[in-house]
């Protein structure tokens, strides 16, 4: 029997083939067959690959309610503070939600800062999640929402890098400083407020750590590490953008 | 950080939640609220006119208008809800309610040149303007606030459903309480219901921002 219940497509059938293997003729088909029950033994083979495909819907269809119930009884026990329960769900879902993009964008490298946004809103979201209602039409609303915004926050940051690329030699003058100030500020606004201030004091305006930490009413460590998770996410705006 | 990191920082320390009512409910919560507002402000503030029974029974046209900014009303709170919660269908809704709105808009159109009802000397656009905002705000902080502690995806679209669904309700309240003249709806009724609906729409997204940001530096 031919594998993935599919008609094997052999030379010149094959538009009827084609045809046959399109859902509609398989509907048609069973419709058939049930005021014409002796057509199965004139289609014997034809009969089979429905009968296959039916069981493999079946299949799929069971592991699509089976892990409905369990993430949406995940995220119920995840509510009442049950960290494991919340742990595999995660686990779950950041393995559905990257082959889910794979499937959408193709496999792009920015997939898995993509896939840590979606799981930080999925975290920000969990108290919305009602257990009366379906937990996939949730899921999926946020999924869909965070995977566009991040792929415009990407488009923009291409874009900003495309300007730093087109800049030349030519264009140094006070005409391009006021460009690379404009560029600046835009990449800067991406930043979080608090690696923004961080990093503004420390590395434009030139204060020490210990008196960035002052101006802040921070710890010294913290300004330090205010300024590291600020310059590896500049760091990602531009390689992003260049690529 | 990669994902797995991500996943087990998340998951340490997890604090219980408690799920949100359904946003059907939490609509009908508001709204009741609402009117219990306007039942005060009917008894003390403004009273509805006079010959508001008269209207209802004998001017179909008016009960028409009335009865569709209702509606307007209940479909746009229901789709402001719906709309902070992800995978409730919203769009249906707001589909209804943006129908509605401008059905009733339309209905104010025709009224230049056949008025519903007869013109009457209206009261100050300064006391409708007061009135309308005043009632408005009261009615959006709280849907606003309600709104920004769910999870609206789409929090522009949320805050102007907030903000239409709470400035058509002292909307339509003059609608039985002022003087039915076209000029003074438009200048005095709807005029401010548009400014706050814009101003609202931007408030809600500049503090969804600003939210959004505290929970990133968090």
């Amino acid at each position: 029997m031919p594998t993935a219940g599919r008609i094997p497509n052999f030379g010149a059938r094959a538009v009827v083939i084609s045809f046959l293997n399109t859902s509609t003729a398989q509907t048609l088909y069973v419709k058939v067959l049930k005021h014409f029950p002796r057509l199965r033994h004139f289609n014997q083979g034809y009969t089979e690959i429905l009968v296959s495909n039916a069981s493999s819907n079946n299949a799929a269809h069971n592991t699509f309610d089976a892990d409905e119930q369990r993430w949406s009884q995940w995220m119920v026990d995840a509510q009442n503070g049950d960290e494991r329960a919340y742990q595999r769900l995660l686990v779950e879902l950041n393995t559905a939600i990257i082959r889910y993009l794979r499937r959408r964008v193709g496999n792009q490298e920015f997939i898995e800062d993509c896939a840590q946004d979606i799981l930080l809103a999925i975290h920000n979201a969990r108290h919305t999640y009602q257990p009366k209602r379906l937990f996939r039409p949730w899921l999926f609303a946020i999924v869909r929402n965070r995977s566009i915004d991040y792929l415009r926050k990407i488009k923009t940051t291409q874009k900003l890098a495309e300007e730093l690329e087109a800049t030349t030699e030519e264009s140094i003058s006070l005409e391009e400083s006021y460009t690379r100030t404009a560029l600046q500020k835009q990449l800067m606004e991406q930043l979080p407020e608090a690696s923004r201030a961080a990093i503004e004091l420390t590395k434009i305006q030139g204060y020490s750590n210990i008196e960035a930490a002052q101006k802040l009413s921070i710890s010294e460590s913290a300004v330090k590490v205010r300024v590291h998770r600020g310059l590896n996410q500049l760091k990602q705006f531009v390689t992003a953008g260049f690529k | 950080m990669n994902n797995q990191t991500l996943i087990q920082s998340l998951s340490n320390n997890l604090q219980p939640v408690k799920p949100t009512l359904s946003p059907n409910l939490i609509a009908l919560i508001w709204l009741s609220a609402a009117v219990a507002a306007l039942a005060i402000a009917a008894n003390f503030l403004w009273p509805v006119r006079g010959d508001l029974w008269q209207l209802i029974t004998h001017n179909v046209r008016f009960t028409i208008e009335l009865i569709n900014v209702v509606a307007a009303i209940v479909m746009l709170t229901l789709a402001a809800f719906r709309s902070a919660v992800p995978g409730e269908n919203s769009a249906t809704p707001a589909r209804w309610g943006g129908l509605l709105t401008l059905t009733w808009l339309a209905q104010y159109a025709v009224g230049i040149w056949l008025p519903t009802a007869e013109d009457r000397t209206p009261p100050s656009e300064f006391m409708c303007w007061v009135f309308i905002i005043s009632y408005a705000l009261l009615f959006f902080i709280p849907a606003m606030i309600t709104c920004l502690r769910l999870y609206p995806l789409a929090p522009k679209r949320t805050g102007f459903y907030c903000s239409l669904a709470a400035g058509l309700i002292p909307t339509a309240y003059m609608h039985i309480a002022c003087a039915y003249s076209i000029s003074h709806i438009f200048s005095a009724h709807i005029l401010p219901l548009a400014v706050l609906a814009l101003a609202a729409t931007a408030v809600f997204a500049v503090l969804y921002r600003r939210k959004q940001r505290k929970k990133i530096d968090r």
